[in-house]
């Protein structure tokens, strides 16, 4: 369970996030969207607790990040867009270290399971700079997924990947969501995140604009009369593209409980 | 009309890199290295009255001899430019310059051109500092001094691409191994023909006076003089004394320089593949080297390694995860072959200690030189040693959501570190104490117990310095952290500024635990009874209180780096 309450970042005079408010019940799977700027790397990190926020309360699992930030983060991984390797440890060396800091016990099968999960398997004792940017990312997600996080933060988690490593990735992102994991996604790729989300959060300027499920949103811009895709949504809601018959002002969709997807 | 756009570019690009420069100045942390810089090197080569003055009459003398000299340099420079040629790819551009030049429909004549007018802000700059350099000096004119600067770095910068693109045409036509060597060494071979006739036995250092004549004979008779005569009009450049005399300079630089231009653009080499290779590799290594300095260099660099010997236990303490990271990473960055010189070293006071009769005078220079050795450690080891947080700068957001303190991500990197330093420091010590000779003074047990005091406080004082080092990425990330850009008098002045930052701290906070230890040691002499083995204990009780205290400062240090650590902002550190 992911919780953002009344969430507030300001830089000097900017404000980047702007009152804040969502959870991410388990089993569901969110996604971030939003056009640059709209404040959704600052919302990541300070779920992430990389940055502190200026007010407002995140909670990962019930801890506060803020208050137990050692606690919050080890139910939590986060997978940045760009692939955070130590260029001077191994592949196995990676996971074996990532293993110790969070506490995973027997770590070795696990590792093992998740390097052929992910089609690492055969790289074990390379370095990151020998591999491929779409095998640093699945490294890199290995990493993310050692200790069996609860939330679980991607940011672009398909970038550079291969057509066979995104189906791969997006398959192991619904088992971990079917597992009961909270999973935030953040992403441009808009036709990905319609395909794996079970909710929508659309931010602009640091504010929510649209927040629930598709269908939820796409009654929500009234013009659209539901038939729209994420998209098309996006375009309309943030402005980019408007129609006569678009009132003008987006109403954001009532929170309601989203139902686990299916696996 | 291409060349225009080509010239565009350049001066947008020198245009905007000066603009960007001067428009950051209004930022302390940029403003303050600059003019601590610029202050360095006004007082070097620019202040008035200081170096300023006319040659020695000795030193004029010598000026034929000098010329020679620099010609045959500038010889040497040349043919080895050819000998080295197929070792080096043809055209060193970035990534986004070959990709979009390559692809852009110009001919590989305009591209080698380009790459000459790019180079031209660097020669330009390198012109100027030699003329200012001149202003100090009477009988030179700056003028000439700065051109012919500048004409000698641009005949040297075309001779070395025309060899790179002769090497590259000779690897397109399938030449390979040795045979692409050929033209260098024929070079080679025949710039020592010519010069063999003249060669005679050198005189003896106790004939000096006779040097000059012999080089003078060397360089300047028969083929060789002929054959040296281009590059010593060009070596006589910057320092001539009336227009005619740089007149023949110039021509024969322009001369030269249309020679290589000519023979570099009518081979038509293929050097696109080579370019972009070369930029990716090189691109690769420099930002490599901007987060963790020549260890990461070399990292980027490995293809294969084998599983580290470190073993990391499955549960434990999670800086002790740091640590093993931090040390895997410093063993795999730091080659092996930096032990050599240090064996290099130890052999050659082997010889010394052991082939001389003075033992006395031995003794004194092995004590001076491995205590200037371990105290440039304790400083320069943390420059040496850059795989701590200071390189991992760049994936702070990712630290920062690992379930770890602050304080354990900088213990596990500081003590990594500083455990290879110590153990290098204690080593400098042991060596130091199996080369002194004279046994009278230093009995075997005092050895022992000076390697066993040096054991239990060197290495707590390297884990101060590198806490130092860690404490200012913390505090001050955009002046550790090298920014894309940054160079020249800014670098050097920041450079300078965290050097003196890092003396003075590394002085103050050693000074506690080194006076407790010899208040320590003074009280015990008072109080406890005399004798040898009195009088050693309390040297490693000193040692030890020593050490315990400046960790203890360690650990609140990096208490307090580690808070400040975790309210760190990825985002506002701007690297």
């Amino acid at each position: 369970m992911i919780e953002v309450v009344d969430l507030r970042k300001t830089y000097e005079n900017h404000e980047a996030v702007r009152g804040l408010t969502f959870s991410v019940p388990p089993g569901e799977v969110l996604g971030l969207v939003g056009p640059n700027g709209a404040g959704k790397t600052t919302t990541m990190r300070c779920i992430t607790g990389a940055i502190p926020p200026t007010a407002g309360r995140v909670l990962i699992c019930g801890r506060d990040v803020q208050l137990d930030p050692v606690g919050a983060k080890q139910e939590l991984a986060f997978i940045p867009d760009e692939p955070r390797l130590f260029e001077y440890l191994t592949v196995r060396e990676h996971l074996a270290f990532v293993a110790r800091l969070y506490g995973v016990k027997d770590p070795k099968p696990r590792a093992q399971a998740l390097l052929e999960e992910l089609e690492l398997t055969g790289k074990e004792d390379a370095l990151p700079n020998t591999l491929s940017r779409g095998m640093k990312q699945k490294l890199a997600i290995a990493c993310g997924l050692i200790h069996e996080p609860r939330a679980i933060m991607f940011d672009e988690p398909l970038t550079g990947l291969d057509p066979v490593a995104i189906r791969r990735i997006k398959e192991s992102i619904r088992k971990r969501a079917a597992a009961g994991a909270a999973i935030i996604i953040s992403s441009h790729l808009l036709n990905l995140v319609e395909a794996i989300a079970t909710r929508i959060l659309l931010l602009q300027q640091g504010q929510k604009l649209l927040h629930g499920t598709i269908a939820e949103i796409q009654a929500a811009v009234p013009d659209l009369q539901g038939r729209a895709d994420l998209e098309e949504i996006f375009m309309r809601a943030t402005g980019y593209e408007t129609s006569a018959t678009a009132s003008g002002r987006i109403v954001a969709a009532p929170e309601t409980p989203a139902s686990p997807p299916t696996p | 009309m291409t060349q225009s756009a080509l010239l565009y570019l350049v001066a947008r690009t020198t245009f905007n890199s000066v603009k960007h420069r001067l428009a950051r100045l209004k930022q302390p942390r940029y403003l303050l290295p600059t003019l601590a810089g610029l202050a360095y090197f006004w007082f070097v080569f620019g202040m008035p009255g200081l170096g300023r003055g006319t040659r020695a009459p000795e030193v004029a003398d010598f000026a034929p001899t000098i010329r020679a000299l620099a010609g045959a340099g500038l010889l040497f420079f040349t043919v080895t430019g050819w000998i080295l040629a197929p070792n080096h790819a043809t055209l060193m551009m970035s990534e986004a310059e070959v990709m979009q030049l390559c692809t852009s429909p110009l001919t590989r004549a305009q591209i080698i051109r380009y790459r000459w007018l790019r180079a031209q802000p660097a020669t330009l700059f390198m012109a100027l500092v030699a003329g200012v350099l001149a202003l100090k000096r009477e009988e030179l004119n700056a003028i000439f001094a700065a051109l012919g600067t500048w004409l000698i770095v641009n005949v040297m910068f075309l001779n070395g691409i025309a060899a790179a693109l002769f090497a590259g045409k000779l690897k397109s036509l399938g030449v390979r191994g040795l045979s692409l060597r050929i033209p260098g060494i024929m070079l080679a071979l025949a710039v020592a023909a010519a010069f063999a006739p003249n060669f005679t036995p050198p005189p003896s250092l106790r004939q000096f006076r006779e040097i000059p004549d012999w080089l003078s004979h060397l360089f300047n008779d028969g083929l060789a003089g002929a054959l040296l005569w281009p590059l010593r009009q060009l070596a006589q450049m910057p320092a001539a004394t009336d227009w005619p005399e740089f007149a023949v300079g110039a021509g024969v630089a322009l001369a030269m320089m249309l020679g290589f231009d000519q023979l570099a653009t009518r081979l038509n080499t293929p050097f696109e593949e080579s370019a972009l290779d070369l930029a990716q590799n090189v691109g690769r290594r420099l930002e490599a080297f901007r987060r963790g300095g020549m260890s990461s260099m070399k990292l980027a660099q490995i293809q294969t390694v084998k599983p580290s010997r470190l073993r990391l236990a499955e549960q434990g303490p999670v800086w002790r995860a740091m640590l093993w990271k931090a040390l895997v990473g410093q063993t795999r960055g730091v080659s092996a072959r930096l032990l050599f010189p240090l064996l290099g070293l130890a052999i050659l006071f082997g010889v010394i200690v052991f082939s001389s009769d003075r033992p006395e005078v031995v003794d004194v220079m092995v004590i001076s030189t491995f205590s200037v050795l371990t105290i440039m450690l304790v400083i320069a080891g943390p420059q040496m040693l850059r795989n701590d947080l200071r390189s991992e700068l760049h994936r702070l957001d990712y630290l920062k959501s690992l379930p770890v303190r602050g304080r354990d991500i900088l213990r596990g990197e500081v003590y990594g570190s500083a455990l290879l330093v110590g153990a290098a420091l204690v080593g400098i010590v042991t060596a130091a104490m199996l080369l002194i000779r004279t046994t009278e003074g230093l009995h075997a047990a005092w050895r022992i117990t000076i390697i066993a005091t040096s054991a239990s406080f060197l290495p707590p004082v390297a884990a101060m310095s590198f806490a130092i080092e860690n404490g200012a990425a913390v505090l001050m990330p955009s002046w550790v952290a090298q920014a894309p850009g940054s160079g020249g008098v800014e670098l050097m002045g920041r450079n300078m500024l965290m050097a003196f930052l890092r003396l003075i701290l590394l002085s103050l906070l050693l000074a506690i635990p080194g006076s407790a230890a010899a208040v320590l040691v003074a009280v015990g002499v008072l109080v406890a009874p005399s004798g040898l083995a009195a009088a050693m204990a309390l040297v490693f009780a000193g040692g030890v209180a020593g050490g315990l205290l400046t960790l203890l400062e360690v650990e609140v240090l990096l208490r307090f780096f580690g808070r400040r650590f975790e309210t760190l902002d990825p985002s506002l550190e701007n690297m």
